[in-house]
């Protein structure tokens, strides 16, 4: 349909709100209620605009003015807030007149007259939408002469999280994203009139998401406690990555300032994350500053009773070198965690075959991936009925208990224009009743999800599939909403997946009968992209848990074999367990420092970009690789990031060195990477991150806890 | 017998002799509350003749009557009733708004403690014909007597068979829940009343949707003032002609005003729509006990009109008071002395909006509760200074029209039209500390 | 050019022969500054509580066209807190290497926290002590890193080469009066009219 806004007409589609007819146009009007993915509620009042519509007459056809015998149009007597205005055929906008300046300068006026003037001290300061919007569009000048309303200032509302209720304008985002988006009612208005204050009755904030309202407050009412004074908005050099704490591949912003990681934000990606983040993503990097070794570590005394010191690259490769000249290559072992790029996972696979080394093996890991294409993360907010079989999404994917809580309420996106998502996309209803009967979860110990289902039971993910099979009886309802389902998803947790190769093919079995699509969690944030490498042992080689090598290399696993006594190389961020008992100590660099590929749990290829952060003397798995090359005098196939993407260039047929922003999905199937790994064993029992816990957020050695969590050793 | 009734010409007086009063009729009777008085005065015998006429009659008759919303906004009600979806088969809601908080407006409380069954005959009727099986009323929190009699009406029409399961036999199921205010004016706007219903914050909602396509949980519901409702009985007891003979040419029937200040008997009385004030005021109020300088036609939230002769011979109905430059509103009168202070009795009743405003939106919250109000305490006190008045005049530009719901525009109608009317007594008190009819500290300590 | 040009010059000259000299001894004399001289920098503290005016918010970080400021800022503890309010600066820096003393950070600072003082003798030997911290410009210390030093060593006071009338901005700061000249010899007078004038004239 045709709406005009100052004078342009454009063409918008129907169910267009007045707002994003405005921005579609190319203009602009402040708003701070609007968030594009929640409901637009038309509280704050600050997006006025002139609107008016042509009319029908009683015959059928539009009234025309006499004048000039185009269809008149029927003004609205007063600005209208154009969030909660429903653009129609011939409407006309006026969003740039004086009166509408007035209006907003007006309503400005008014926001401010209790705002507190504390932008100096405000972490919001420089980044913050009322101070943008007071400047665009406020009288610059206040004729309010009385005492301003005094509240609570910086009180913790979680140990993340810290309220500050004089700054908060009323927007009610943060209520209405609690209740909308993580399905869980923590805080609301109390009082009312000009006295209402925004606080939340329970302990703390329960949610696994709290730290989202962070990121959506238009002001500094709501602030990471975390990042809590830690440089101002302008100071900090943000970095747009990935976050690869889990498979999700939520798009972050690292903000680092003097090198140093002070904050992660959500950042917008309409496919994957929309913009909000799990709290153990964006809170959960406080490790990474606390005792990292940033240089290499060899022995005193070259035995590994004597103290680490400090050493140059150079000395640590000689050492290599002198060790390494002793043990055959193929007797050598390459260990790594299953969270590195795929660069860094193919110049690990390059390099094994190179060395002629069967011992090479990542973890964590299930024993075999299912070769099925999984739903991408819209398809399961989309779908109609979704089983979910052995998995806590709230622990090993926690991102996607959002997509879930979207599939509850009818898997309603908001629509997205030229401009970027909908501003206020009026189908979007506050309070949708969550159909529960479309969500049916099985796994063997009650979690997050159990509470939203319609169904729910505290019975093993594998023998709830095992007689999902067998067609039993108990699961009529079941099978009905299944055979109904036109879009139905089965997704397998870690309580299943690691069960090995056989339940992997029940369930495939399950979804080809009713034409589902199943999701597998990953184990680990990239082993999606790294099981179309060959990153298990081969042959005689030797696994992670048995280790019957004479030297390994060991990239940022928390563990090894108690009995494995030959040459360790340990490469890592800190000095873990494994470390204690390496012979030589490589810094490694994380996630956040890195560039390269990562592949998600629906097989989206995502970007990341290295950080500011200052990693001193540390590399990443291929800066390894090359000291280790460097030390056998090999020379590594795969030396960096660019030769690895010319190598999937002709694997994949894709060039990851350009992927979109929003990442792309890879088709492996007909590449010559289509084959997934399949090992004897798995790496891993059950997945379960902690990420949010309150020792991971602020404790010391994260990385190494989550390790022990996720790497226990034994197999099935 | 309907037929009979029909005049030559609209009853617009009460002094009429052809005016019957209906919804007040048995106000006055002793235990004119329980239901046996109210049977035996034939009460039941409207939903009776609706059972018998089916619904789609109920609609079409209260259409006809011309029946408009007697809560305020005078929106007719049959209209109102066929916007229900009739036939999507899904659970409808009937919604008694009495949640009576205007101040100077207080009909619909003798209404609910003196005949609350004409009130449950209205909603059992309204029920019947929007396919609702469910009622719920809304009791102002304060309103202790009322909800008593409502609870115990209830009980007797459920006794009686006249509430629950198959209706008199009609087969009809309908029953009603009375739900009790905790003292909040917001929730007389039906959709904020919705959520408190709900149990949630009493803000009010986003329309579209109207409450006819998604109301309280998010179902189809009707919303109608608890005068409208005894309205209905009248109508589908009496016949849409008897109900429509009286009144004007657009607002037909008869309505309850309600007048207080300074009267020989302030009190609630039954005209016709088109008494004039003069009439309600003289006739039936016994006259003003001192000089009056204003009037307030419609509770708080209607702008103030003048103590003229215009004014005094205007028709009380919808039209011909809009045309003044005022509303009808609940027909709630109030009557201002000559010798009170405006702007003193203009900071009362911006003190009440302040106090009422939910905080849902900026222009409101900020505007009147949080800004408008101080200033207003500003000038009574004495402390105004020039400038001030137009700084209200900008600032009641700025939030009229541009709230989220009407409570922001109706704190407006007082101020805006105090200040049109009595601009002098502003000026007054700005340039002398003091106003000139003293007094104006009544209110300030 | 005629005989008369050249006596008029001249003239001119020999008049200024019986003038007393504008120019100064410095270091032997006091300079005279303006007092609206920028010299380093003070951190100054509110007068009542004693409480330091700085709030850490980094603002004159953000205007200094040099890259001169670094500020890092931590939370108060209620008990004992540094600043009003929430936030104080836990680290403040500013290398007078790169400062050019444009008065920038003073204008940026909504506190008047930061303001440009009037010492100027901040010579020193490395690089690292041209980097003052907090504790080198809060109102109190006086003399530059190397001044402060040398009168460490020698154990007397700090003694500052000049002589200025204290702007009201600079609350609480006081130059210490100069041993080197005796107060009959120096008659030249701070502002009087100033009562903060703190000169040598005390």
């Amino acid at each position: 349909m045709k709406v005009t806004v100052d004078g342009r007409t454009i063409e918008v589609p129907t169910g267009t709100s007045a707002i994003d007819a405005v921005f579609a146009a190319g203009l602009d009007v402040p708003y701070f209620c609007s968030q594009p993915y929640l409901s637009p509620i038309g509280a704050c009042r600050m997006c006025l605009v002139e609107a008016g519509s042509p009319r029908k007459g009683p015959d059928g056809t539009l009234i025309l003015d006499e004048k000039t015998g185009q269809p008149k149009i029927f003004w609205f007597p007063k600005p209208q807030a154009s969030c909660t205005l429903m653009a129609s055929e011939g409407m006309v906008i006026v969003s740039q007149s004086a009166s509408v300046k007035k209006a907003q300068a007006g309503m400005m006026e008014f926001t401010l007259i209790n705002h507190p003037l504390d932008c100096p001290t405000c972490d919001k300061g420089g980044a913050c939408e009322l101070q943008d919007r007071a400047y665009e569009y406020g009288y610059g000048d206040s004729r309010f002469e009385f005492d301003r309303r005094h509240a609570d200032k910086h009180y913790n509302l979680s140990e993340n999280v810290v309220l500050d209720q004089e700054r908060c304008i009323h927007c009610k985002r943060c209520v209405r994203y609690f209740e909308e988006v993580p399905g869980e009612e923590v805080l609301d208005f109390i009082e009312r009139g000009s006295y209402t204050f925004i606080d939340s009755a329970e302990e703390g904030l329960p949610s696994n998401f709290s730290g989202n309202i962070t990121d959506i407050c238009p002001v500094g009412a709501l602030l990471d406690n975390v990042s809590r004074f830690r440089g101002r908005n302008w100071e900090y050099d943000h970095t747009a990555t990935v976050c690869t704490a889990c498979s999700v591949g939520c798009s972050i912003t690292v903000d680092a300032r003097n090198g140093q990681l002070e904050r992660i934000q959500g950042r917008e990606n309409y496919q994957v994350n929309q913009t909000w983040l799990c709290d153990g993503g964006r809170f959960g990097h406080t490790w990474l500053r606390h005792e990292r070794i940033t240089t290499p570590m060899i022995r005193e005394g070259g035995t590994r009773a004597g103290a680490w010191v400090p050493a140059t690259w150079d000395e640590a490769i000689r050492l290599i070198r002198g060790k390494l000249g002793e043990i055959s290559s193929k007797n050598i072992g390459l260990y790594s965690h299953a969270d590195i790029t795929l660069e860094e996972g193919l110049a690990l696979e390059r390099f094994a075959a190179q060395l002629g080394t069967d011992s090479v093996d990542h973890a964590p890991r299930y024993s075999s991936a299912s070769t099925l294409v999984p739903p991408t993360l819209l398809e399961v907010s989309q779908a109609d009925f979704v089983l979910v079989l052995g998995a806590d999404v709230h622990e090993e994917a926690p991102v996607l208990a959002l997509r879930l809580e979207e599939m509850l309420k009818g898997g309603l996106l908001p629509a997205r224009y030229e401009h970027g998502t909908a501003i206020a996309d009026l189908r979007m209803p506050e309070r949708v009743v969550r159909q529960r009967h479309k969500l049916v979860v099985f796994s063997s110990k009650s979690n997050l999800l159990h509470g939203k289902a319609g169904l729910a039971a505290e019975i093993s993910g594998a023998s709830a599939l095992h007689d999902l099979l067998a067609g039993s009886a108990a699961f009529a309802d079941i099978f009905k909403s299944l055979e109904a389902a036109q879009k139905p998803i089965v997704i397998l947790g870690a309580e299943v997946a690691c069960l090995g190769r056989a339940v992997l093919q029940e369930a495939e079995t399950l979804v080809q009968k009713y034409n589902a699509k199943l999701l597998v969690l990953p184990a680990a944030s990239n082993s999606s992209g790294l099981s179309h490498l060959q990153l298990v042992p081969r042959g005689k080689g030797s696994s992670l848990q048995a280790m019957q090598v004479g030297a390994a290399l060991v990239s940022r696993l928390e563990q090894v074999p108690a009995d494995f006594a030959g040459f360790l190389m340990v490469h890592d961020t800190h000095l873990t367990e494994a470390a204690t008992r390496a012979d030589v100590f490589l810094p490694a660099v994380s996630s956040y420092e890195k560039r390269g590929t990562f592949i998600n749990l629906e097989g989206r290829a995502l970007t990341l970009r290295g950080a500011a952060i200052d990693a001193g003397e540390s590399v990443d798995l291929m800066g390894v690789i090359g000291a280790l090359g460097d030390a056998l005098n090999l020379k590594p196939e795969i030396r960096g990031v660019r030769s690895a993407q010319r190598e999937f260039q002709k694997r994949l047929n894709i060039d990851l060195s350009s992927l979109p922003d929003e990442g792309q999905i890879i088709n492996w199937s007909g590449t010559s990477s289509a084959a997934t790994f399949s090992a004897a064993t798995s790496s891993v029992h059950s997945s379960v991150t902690t990420m949010w816990k309150p020792n991971m957020l602020r404790g010391k050695n994260v990385v190494p806890q989550q390790a022990r969590e996720l790497f226990v050793g034994g197999d099935d | 017998m309907p037929d009979t009734l029909i005049p030559p010409k609209p009853i617009t007086s009460a002094l009429d002799s052809r005016f019957k009063p209906s919804l007040y009729a048995r106000v006055g009777i002793p235990n004119s509350f329980s239901l046996e008085s109210y049977q035996a005065g034939g009460g039941y015998q409207a939903l009776r003749r609706a059972f018998a006429i089916g619904n789609d009659a109920v609609i079409d008759e209260m259409k006809k009557s011309g029946l408009r919303g007697r809560g305020g906004a005078g929106f007719p009600t049959g209209l109102k009733w066929s916007f229900m979806p009739l036939k999507d088969g899904k659970q409808h809601y009937v919604i008694c708004n009495a949640d009576e908080s205007e101040p100077g407006s207080f009909k619909d409380r003798y209404l609910m403690t003196e005949d609350p069954h004409q009130m449950l005959e209205g909603m059992i009727i309204a029920g019947f014909a929007m396919r609702a099986s469910m009622g719920y009323i809304y009791i102002r929190g304060e309103y202790v007597l009322a909800a008593e009699r409502v609870w115990a009406a209830i009980h007797d029409a459920r006794v009686a068979g006249l509430l629950g399961k198959n209706i008199l036999g009609s087969g009809f199921d309908f029953d009603l829940q009375v739900h009790r205010g905790a003292g909040a004016y917001i929730c007389g706007e039906e959709t904020a009343l919705m959520n408190s219903l709900e149990g949630l914050r009493a803000n009010p909602r986003l329309k579209p949707p109207f409450p006819a396509q998604a109301g309280i949980y998010g179902l189809p519901t009707t919303i109608n003032n608890v005068e409208s409702f005894c309205a209905a009985t009248q109508i589908i007891r009496y016949g849409w002609e008897w109900y429509s003979s009286m009144g004007t040419e657009k607002s037909k029937g008869n309505k309850l005003f309600q007048i207080s200040g300074p009267v020989q008997r302030p009190g609630v009385f039954e005209l016709p729509l088109g008494a004039t004030f003069r009439e309600m005021i003289f006739d039936f109020a016994g006259g003003p006990l001192e000089p009056i300088k204003a009037i307030i036609p419609g509770g708080s939230s209607t702008p103030m009109m003048p103590w003229t002769d215009t004014v005094l011979d205007a028709p009380m109905d919808y039209e011909s008071i809009t045309a003044q430059g005022s509303m009808l509103g609940t027909g709630g009168l109030i009557l201002i002395p000559q010798n009170y202070c405006i702007v003193n009795a203009t900071w009362n009743l911006v003190r009440f909006y302040a106090h009422e405003s939910c905080g849902k939106c900026t222009p409101c919250r900020e505007g009147i509760g949080g800004w408008m109000v101080k200033m207003y305490e500003k000038l009574v006190r004495g402390q105004g200074k020039p400038g001030d008045v137009e700084l209200i005049l900008d600032m009641s530009d700025n939030i009229g029209g541009k709230s989220f719901c009407a409570l922001a525009d109706a704190c407006l109608g007082p101020v805006l039209s105090s200040i049109k009317l009595f601009r002098s007594e502003y000026d007054y008190l700005i340039a002398n500390g003091k106003s000139q009819y003293g007094g104006s500290s009544r209110w300030a300590d | 050019m005629g005989v008369m040009e050249i006596a008029k010059g001249m003239g001119i000259t020999l008049s200024k022969l019986f003038q007393k000299p504008v120019t100064i001894c410095y270091p032997e004399q006091p300079a005279q500054l303006k007092a609206r001289f920028r010299g380093r920098h003070v951190l100054t503290r509110h007068p009542g509580t004693g409480l330091e005016k700085c709030i850490g918010c980094s603002l004159c970080a953000a205007a200094c066209p040099a890259y001169a400021i670094y500020v890092e800022a931590a939370e108060n503890d209620p008990k004992s807190p540094h600043s009003p309010g929430e936030r104080y600066a836990s680290v403040y820096e500013i290398n007078m290497l790169r400062c050019i003393f444009c008065g920038m950070c003073e204008e940026a600072c909504p506190t008047g926290a930061i303001v440009l003082g009037n010492e100027f003798e901040l010579a020193d030997y490395r690089y690292g002590d041209f980097v003052y911290g907090k504790e080198d410009m809060m109102v109190g210390t006086q003399g530059s890193k190397l001044q402060r030093r040398e009168a460490r060593t020698s154990g007397k006071p700090v003694v500052m080469g000049f002589e200025v009338s204290v702007r009201e901005e600079l609350e609480g700061v006081k130059y210490a009066p100069d041993r080197r000249v005796s107060d009959g010899e120096s008659n030249r007078a701070s502002n009087p009219a100033n009562p903060e004038s703190a000169g040598r004239k005390a």
